[in-house]
């Protein structure tokens, strides 16, 4: 469908000059374009300001110090981003932060996706399914993770299960395996998140033209084609939005963490976030901690400004 | 992961009695005047102490039963989330705000210690009050320095293993004397279906317990002065034999199938479930703890201490690791000193004693000692222990590199040479 532009032949004539009626300054000011200025938006910037980016360099300032939460800070220069980089626990953390937010951007992302694609028009049973997969994302997160850390006890209903079904070799101690429980954080940090990335794609997917993907259909599309060039780009927006939130969600991934393992065992679960709240919290090493915290928070933004740029490419 | 606190303890009410005090009979560092301190006769004063996990915080009933007995006095006790208590204190403290009197814990090595605080000038010295009763004279180092103290202590703990008796005899167990009849035994307990010890692997507060415990016979009862010497530079965890034997001896009580199936998975929830049922014998927990379990599961429950390589090299520990300190801030001085001088009443001091499961700090009469400390009685008796050695560590970090390496000495992700080393780092921090 196109849309024919107006011609001079099909343009309505024009209506005779009128001379517009003397107006205020006010007025005209306001027909100009110049109420709105961006001095109307001061008092909120301000706001943001003080209680956000204010805040955010204190936290800043005392990454450059030994602050101990008592007392006076003192200055040490780069000493503390200097002990982050020669910290051996910190190599094992910024690895575990990784690899979990990679696995959880990806596994989160696809069964999100394929889960809006089985739900979005023809299964009559639908709107109850999203209602569904969507429950877990409005639990507590903490609450999430206790129930599976019953779960996945050492008798807990996971090893139940495998007893029952004759997989004894399978049981284990699965939070205190050094590798199987990274992969149970990541298992309840995708089940509790793929309701979100579902709704987003579900969302994407309501503005891809169903007679775009009909028209394919007649053309002999088949249905990988007729996803990769009618669906895809059609839902590009979903795909940067959903990935660029499970990305953030995932480096800064906590309570999951600290509520099936603390971190252990022995580090093998440690996070970036984790190891900032243990270093701050329960060893009262503040400016530590606030350069653990910058660390972070440099990580976060340099990961979600590549992963924009190449959603935005791809667009 | 958390480094080792003793709030839990914390649990029972305490029982008054004590005549009135007049505030002339005690000889408090501050004044008892409003310009600088405040009056005692209707006042009012702050608490605060971590929450209690279940039932009525005992500092509550102890409050209680001071303003019954001087009505026109008020106490309110803040109980703060047990594992955000340090890090709220130390908000406080710094903004100004913080309660008159604080719980706290002697030396440096937790989060809640009150020697950062008094370093920081945030405590009152209590020197000259009653509260010098309440400090044995070993631990004077770990409530102040240069000659004054900033806390007063409130009962005395005993680091054993807290054993379930009533199991023991039904399987017709008896815990062994020395580390290698421990050893021995332990086969013959798990082809019963049960463990002489169930800890919680994934709790450091817990696996570095267990190895405080496994120090007491190997490091401490041989160089009592260990950590003097490792302060001084002299020595380090790396290079001292002991703490090798000590962290080696986790391996072999593993390997020898002393410690419940999935040891590296268990929580404090998995302590209380075997020790109460019975399917394990004995846990690494503070000995306030017995008193409890005894009453919820019906059975009997007594210390027990950990064997060492022979019968006379076994030990225990014994100290004041619970605390009152009075906060620099306070505008409520000499009504705060007059609550803890009620407290440090010997009349009070048993009474809390008895009821936090602990013991009574000051002299002890053996005959006097609860049940549940008859295996152990003549080490109190003869006060034949030693101190908790990680309250005059340099950090909680300490602790937390020991509990944190034993988690990867049972599932396999670290050496002991890599847990001694890490230790030591974390002492130089």
């Amino acid at each position: 469908m196109t849309i024919k532009k107006p011609t001079a032949e099909s343009a309505p004539p024009a209506a005779p000059h009128q001379p517009r009626p003397a107006e205020s300054r006010a007025q005209r000011r306001f027909h100009a374009g110049d109420y709105g200025s961006w001095w109307w938006a001061l008092p909120a910037l301000a706001m943001v300001f003080c209680i956000h980016y204010l805040a955010t360099a204190f936290g800043g300032y005392y990454s450059f110090t030994d602050w101990n939460g008592l007392g006076p800070a003192t200055w040490v220069g780069i000493d503390n981003f200097v002990a982050i980089f020669n910290d051996p626990q910190m190599a094992g953390a910024v690895r575990n932060t990784l690899v979990i937010a990679i696995v959880f951007v990806v596994v989160a992302n696809v069964i999100g996706l394929l889960f809006a694609l089985a739900l979005n028009r023809t299964l009559k049973s639908r709107y109850l399914l999203r209602v569904l997969l969507f429950a877990p994302v409005v639990l507590s997160s903490l609450a999430v993770s206790y129930v599976f850390r019953f779960i996945f006890a050492q008798e807990g209903a996971l090893n139940a299960l495998l007893e029952a079904v004759g997989l004894e070799s399978w049981q284990r101690t699965w939070l205190a395996d050094p590798t199987w429980a990274i992969v149970a954080i990541m298992t309840v940090l995708i089940w509790q998140n793929v309701g979100l990335t579902m709704v987003i794609y579900l969302a994407g997917l309501a503005t891809v033209p169903q007679e775009q993907e009909e028209a394919a259909a007649v053309d002999g599309a088949s249905m990988w084609q007729r996803f990769r060039h009618v669906v895809m780009p059609g839902i590009q927006p979903a795909v940067a939005i959903a990935t660029t939130l499970t990305l953030v969600n995932g480096l800064r991934v906590f309570d999951q963490v600290m509520a099936m393992t603390g971190g252990g065992p022995f580090g093998a679960t440690d996070t970036l976030a984790t190891v900032v709240y243990r270093e701050t919290f329960a060893f009262g090493r503040f400016g530590y901690g606030a350069a653990l915290s910058l660390t972070l928070t440099f990580f976060v933004v340099v990961a979600a400004g590549f992963q924009l740029y190449i959603t935005r490419r791809k667009h | 992961m958390m480094t080792l606190t003793f709030a839990r303890p914390f649990r029972a009410a305490a029982l008054a009695g004590a005549g009135a005090l007049a505030l002339a009979a005690c000889s408090s560092a501050v004044g008892d005047t409003p310009e600088d301190g405040g009056t005692v006769d209707g006042s009012s004063i702050s608490i605060s102490v971590p929450a209690t996990e279940a039932g009525v915080n005992p500092h509550v009933e102890f409050a209680e039963r001071y303003m019954a007995e001087f009505p026109d006095r008020t106490v309110e006790v803040v109980e703060l989330p047990g594992d955000g208590y340090a890090n709220s204190t130390r908000t406080q403290l710094q903004a100004g705000n913080a309660a008159d009197l604080i719980y706290v814990t002697p030396g440096a090595g937790n989060p809640q210690s009150l020697l950062p605080f008094a370093e920081a000038g945030f405590l009152e010295s209590l020197s000259g009050t009653s509260a010098e009763s309440t400090v044995p004279a070993s631990s004077a180092a770990l409530f102040g320095s240069d000659g004054e103290i900033y806390a007063q202590g409130l009962d005395l703990t005993v680091i054993a293993s807290v054993a379930n008796d009533t199991a023991m005899a039904a399987a017709g167990y008896a815990l062994p004397d020395d580390f290698g009849a421990l050893l021995a035994s332990c086969a013959d307990v798990q082809a019963d279906d049960a463990s002489v010890y169930v800890i919680a692997g994934t709790a450091v507060p817990n696996t570095g317990l267990l190895g405080i415990s496994l120090a007491g016979a190997r490091v401490y009862a041989e160089d009592p002065d260990w950590n003097m010497r490792r302060a001084a530079g002299e020595v380090t965890f790396a290079d001292t034999a002991a703490w090798h034997d000590t962290l080696e001896a986790v391996i072999e009580l593993q390997e020898a199938g002393c410690f419940q199936d999935g040891a590296e998975g268990g929580d404090f929830g998995t302590i209380t479930v075997g020790l109460g049922q019975g399917t394990s014998y004995a846990a690494f927990i503070p000995s306030g703890a017995a008193e409890q379990l005894a009453t919820e599961t019906g059975s009997e429950f007594s210390l027990h201490a950990l064997p060492g390589a022979t019968a006379e090299s076994t030990t225990v520990y014994a100290s004041v690791n619970n605390a009152l300190a009075l906060t620099s801030g306070s505008k409520n001085k000499a009504a705060a000193l007059a609550f803890l001088d009620w407290m440090a009443q010997p009349e009070n001091l048993a009474a809390y004693g008895e009821t936090s499961g602990n013991l009574p700090v000051g002299d002890l009469d053996p005959a006097d000692l609860p049940a549940a400390y008859a295996p152990i009685a003549d080490f109190i008796a003869e006060a034949d222990y030693l101190p908790l050695p990680n309250q005059s560590w340099s950090s909680g970090e300490v602790y937390n590199a020991l509990g944190a390496g034993i988690q990867g000495l049972l599932t396999g992700q670290t050496t002991v040479e890599d847990v001694l080393a890490a230790m030591d780092a974390a002492w130089d921090k």
